[in-house]
């Protein structure tokens, strides 16, 4: 099994990142090209500065755990969004989504479960 | 006066066709441009990797660190190219094709980092497969 250090900090590190995703999506509505507005636009910045810290952890999981253990494992990221989307965003789920979210729990028990 | 509405059909006919030609096209190239953004984040993310075998936390060991670098332009290359296909095609459509980066990640770690899972774990990398397949391409 991986060390429990490392799934903590990969489960923080995808929750992290899913809500980023979250706040771009809050902040899209109000995006334009406008580069320079776009600072006033706090979803999308905290959105990107929590895209940046996840990725800072990213990072520091990869320095020690081997990458094709570890990039499949970054998929933890679809469950989150899905669930934050259902709960935040109201988006609606559907029967293969959750049956994607099922096989995803089974992918990353096999790959954790028998490192 | 028969003629001329069958003209008229044939006309609306061959407008059709090549309506239904050029979306064929359109979701071809989609598809091309989707899976060559799959390699290159796959290659970002080797070069993540090389960039963290030698990461240090600190300014200069982040500024000199060219992997890294080279590993967020592979990165930054794919995303325009996932926003490139997306503009001809469904999100729906083309995101089963995401999901190609698993295999290429795998086979990369394989030649260049030699990194062997063990059968079990590779068996989880199916599965995620079809898990992303399903919630990006589902309904």
């Amino acid at each position: 099994m991986l060390p429990l250090l490392t799934l903590i900090l990969l489960l923080l590190g995808t929750i992290i990142g899913s809500c980023g995703s979250i706040y771009l999506k809050l902040g899209a509505k109000d995006f334009n090209l406008n580069l320079i507005k776009q600072i006033r636009n706090k979803n999308i910045i905290l959105g990107l500065f929590l895209f940046a810290f996840s990725a800072m952890l990213y990072m520091f999981l990869l320095k020690t755990e081997p990458l094709s253990i570890l990039y499949p494992l970054t998929s933890l990221g679809y469950i989150w969004v899905a669930l934050f989307s259902v709960a935040v965003l109201k988006e609606k789920m559907s029967l293969p989504k959750w049956l994607g979210i099922a096989c995803i729990i089974v992918g990353i028990f096999l790959i954790s479960y028998f490192h | 006066m028969v003629n001329k509405i069958n003209k008229k059909e044939n006309a609306a006919g061959q407008n059709r066709a090549n309506r239904i030609n050029q979306e064929k096209q359109g979701k071809l190239s989609s598809i091309t441009l989707m899976i060559v953004c799959t390699i290159f984040t796959s290659l970002g993310q080797l070069f993540l990797k090389f960039g963290a075998n030698k990461l240090q936390f600190s300014l200069q060991g982040i500024f000199l660190n060219l992997p890294l670098f080279a590993g967020i332009i592979f990165y930054g290359v794919g995303a325009v190219l996932l926003i490139y296909s997306l503009k001809k095609a469904n999100l729906s459509f083309i995101y089963p094709f995401v999901s190609l980066s698993f295999i290429w990640v795998s086979l990369l770690s394989y030649f260049f980092l030699n990194e062997s899972p063990s059968f079990i774990q590779l068996l989880g990398i199916p599965c995620i497969i079809i898990g992303v397949s399903l919630i990006g391409g589902g309904r």
